[in-house]
């Protein structure tokens, strides 16, 4: 049997922690808004949440809208705190080790 | 000349001269002489080296190049830990004292100990810090305590110890001691204590002492007191609730209660016979709502400038218009010649908790650089009357940091990121000075800081000041009492009760409101904003501009939930305690949570060395030549890390020097 792409199982479990963060981010990203605060939470709730069902279908769009959340992310850090490493710590940090997780090579290859 | 023309030229010259001449007799009668001082060229017999305390010695045998090479000279243990304390040095005898007042003399050149005196507090006592002990040398006797250490006691008693043999001197007080709780009202709590070291002026010693924050109304009173330092026999005391009263209250009465405090290093000027007091206010702290006298008002949150001699006020200046933010002056204030236009005018520097730094001229009071009164957020709790201004020392850089945004906001991940962020827009916050009141505001800088205890530092000879500044907010709610979140803040004591620390929350009782004032941490054990938390600034005195800054620290001893992550990553780390300046342009300072010691470079920044401690040391470094060898020595107290209360609490004295040379 040879194994084509698509063909491993999708990272679901992935998928379902970047479910769970996504959904935590929309929440307080509203709430947020309604206190007159950033957009940004908001936005990268859906972003998150969006990628992570297409993960769990095994798309590898799911992998792309979540790198481009990365770096929106980075943009939109350089622009509220400017080129201040530890201020763009939280941003980065935590989400792109998470990201790092799609890089696996297993991963990646799950993707179609 | 004819007769009555001689007589008329006479006539005018009595008329002229005469009045001069008075005004001279006058003079000489006005002009006293000054004050003894225990000031020495070539020692360290003050807290902050000396009356004026600048923290700025004269030696130079550590240079900005050979400073790469410093080694631990000798270590001591105690066996009993430090904190915040700086050593004297007197001849080849080093005076510390630890934490539970244990006064211990070593030798200055090799660390070892001479004596040890240990008052024996009373297990009631708040036991907070032991920032020093204080030197008097009698000039005319000779024998046993002509030279003697006197310490305040934080069971308030003032002991006074032979600096030969550490034995209490008999014609103290009582015993060797005086009983500082006298005429001070029933104080079964201990809520008087003493951190800091007397004031020795002439031949008095100038005590303040602590009281306890935020348990209730009618704590005892802030009384400053003055001792004759030979007999221990009550000089006067500046009770504010009595203006123009300098003696104990006659029997059967109390020193004014609940009057603000002065805590914290007392400087004197012993030509102008005045001793320079830092003010807190008239506790518990958040809440005035027209409780305080207009007597208490007046003086609180403020630098008091008292006659040495009889203990009346010369002048004052407040630094906070009715303070409910807990921003007493908690600096010493430091005597410096300040260039002006118009020359050098002797003048005070008082900084603050809220990063202003104040520079008045010593003498009247007058500010010397631009003080402006601005309009500051309105609001708190019913009945509360705030200032509509409050005064910013304009002319001088500010070591606050800037007003708090949304995106300053900070957090280890982007969920507690989003937390803190949530939190911030939940509360009041409108800049500095956003009062406390039901819904919670962000207070910016924190109670701790802006400056401390640590105060500032004045290399005299390059006119450059060092202020050491912390950087961690509080969010201020009050609570009224009765209610059910007030509940777990409001049954609060000291000694064998529940304790809730006042860092945290305090039961005002009294006021109407507990307190509840956390530092704004994210759920994730770290602050919501973003570093550097702990930083040094340095001014140029004749420009008022800033010179450098740089924030200090590494995170090797900073992580979530106070847990180390070990990486010593350059960031900015909460700080405590001043900083030593040295004649060749060093600078030393060993407050930092990372719990390195480090020498900068004065005129830029730049480390130029950095030592492994063993554990934090909040205190402020100080030197000395040992007599013996010629060799410059820099001393330490190794005692704990600010801001992580489950570190090991250090015994150390540390000393370091250049490597001997060899023979």
């Amino acid at each position: 049997m040879t194994e084509t792409a698509g063909a491993a199982r999708p990272p679901r479990l992935l998928a379902a922690v970047l479910a769970l963060i996504g959904l935590t981010l929309l929440a307080g990203g509203v709430w947020l808004v309604a206190l007159g605060g950033s957009f940004y939470y908001a936005l990268a709730g859906i972003a998150v949440v969006v990628s992570a069902i297409f993960l769990w279908q095994g798309r590898k769009l799911g992998a792309w809208i979540y790198i481009g959340m990365l770096v929106a992310t980075l943009i939109w850090g350089l622009f509220e705190v400017g080129f201040d490493p530890w201020g763009l710590v939280p941003r980065i940090v935590a989400p792109a080790v998470l990201g790092l997780w799609l890089a696996i090579p297993r991963v990646w290859k799950s993707l179609a | 000349m004819s007769r009555p023309r001689l007589g008329l030229v006479w006539l005018l010259c009595i008329g002229l001269l005469g009045p001069l001449g008075l005004h001279v007799a006058r003079a000489q009668t006005a002009t006293e002489t000054p004050m003894a001082s225990q000031d020495s060229p070539d020692e360290w017999r003050y807290y902050g080296r000396t009356m004026s305390g600048t923290r700025f010695a004269p030696q130079d045998q550590i240079t900005k190049e050979n400073v790469h090479s410093l080694k631990v000279a000798w270590t001591f243990r105690a066996g009993t830990p430090f904190h915040e304390g700086t050593p004297l040095q007197v001849g080849d005898t080093l005076y510390v004292c630890a934490l539970n007042n244990t006064i211990i003399a070593l030798n200055a050149e090799n660390g070892t100990e001479r004596w040890r005196f240990d008052p024996k507090i009373n297990p009631k006592a708040h036991v907070y810090a032991c920032r020093g002990v204080s030197y008097h040398k009698n000039p005319t006797a000779q024998g046993e305590c002509s030279e003697r250490i006197i310490e305040g006691v934080t069971d308030a008693r003032l002991v006074a110890v032979d600096a030969k043999t550490g034995k209490p001197c008999s014609g103290f007080g009582v015993n060797g001691e005086v009983d500082l709780r006298q005429k001070m009202g029933p104080d079964p709590q201990y809520y008087q204590y003493i951190p800091s070291p007397p004031l020795i002026i002439g031949d008095i010693a100038v005590v303040g002492t602590s009281i306890y924050d935020g348990q209730q109304t009618d704590e005892p009173s802030g009384v400053i007191r003055a001792y004759n330092v030979t007999t221990g026999a009550f000089v006067w005391a500046w009770d504010l609730g009595r203006p123009g009263i300098n003696t104990e209250p006659p029997e059967g009465e109390i020193y004014t209660p609940g009057t603000p405090n002065a805590w914290s290093v007392f400087s004197g000027d012993p030509k102008l016979g005045l001793v320079y007091l830092p003010t807190g206010n008239a506790g518990p702290d958040y809440v005035n709502a027209g409780r305080r006298t207009p007597e208490m008002e007046k003086f609180s949150s403020s630098v008091v400038a008292l006659d040495a001699r009889d203990g009346s006020v010369r002048w004052h200046y407040q630094t906070v218009h009715n303070d409910v933010w807990d921003y007493d002056v908690p600096s010493q204030p430091v005597l410096v010649d300040f260039p002006t236009a118009n020359g050098p005018v002797p003048a005070v520097i008082v900084p603050t908790k809220r990063g202003e730094i104040f520079v008045l001229d010593r003498r009247t009071g007058e500010p010397l650089t631009k003080v402006e009164e601005k309009p500051v957020p309105q609001g708190g709790v019913a009945k509360e009357k705030l200032s509509p201004t409050q005064p910013f020392s304009v002319g001088m850089p500010s070591i606050a940091g800037p007003t708090l945004r949304e995106a300053d906001m900070w957090g280890l991940t982007p969920l507690d990121q989003l937390w803190c962020r949530i939190k911030f827009r939940s509360v009041n916050y409108s800049g500095a000075f956003t009062p406390p009141d039901e819904k919670g505001g962000i207070k910016y800088p924190g109670f701790i800081g802006g400056s401390n205890w640590g105060s500032v530092s004045v290399d005299e000879e390059r006119g450059i000041l060092i202020a050491p500044a912390l950087h961690m907010p509080n969010i201020d709610q009050l609570i009224p009492h009765g209610t059910p979140a007030a509940k777990p803040y409001e049954a609060l004591q000291t000694n064998g009760e529940t304790v809730l620390s006042p860092f945290y929350g305090a039961p005002q009782r009294g006021t109407g409101y507990i307190i509840k004032n956390p530092p704004f941490f994210s759920p994730l054990g770290v602050p919501c904003i973003k570093p550097p938390y702990g930083d040094i600034t340095a001014i140029d005195l004749k420009t008022q501009k800033v010179l450098w800054y740089k924030p200090i620290g590494t995170t090797r001893n900073s992580g979530p939930f106070r847990i180390g992550i070990g990486l010593p990553l350059p960031m900015g780390v909460p700080l405590n305690g001043g900083a030593l300046l040295t004649k060749s342009g060093l600078v030393f300072f060993s407050g930092s949570q990372d719990a390195y010691f480090r020498a900068l470079d004065i005129e830029t920044g730049k480390e130029l060395w950095r030592a492994n401690l063993p554990t934090g040391a909040q205190m402020t470094p100080m030197t000395y030549t040992a007599p013996e060898s010629g060799r410059q020595m820099v001393v330490i107290t190794v005692d704990s890390p600010i801001g992580i209360p489950a570190a090991p609490k250090g015994d150390y004295v540390i000393a370091y020097a250049l490597p001997a040379k060899k023979e």
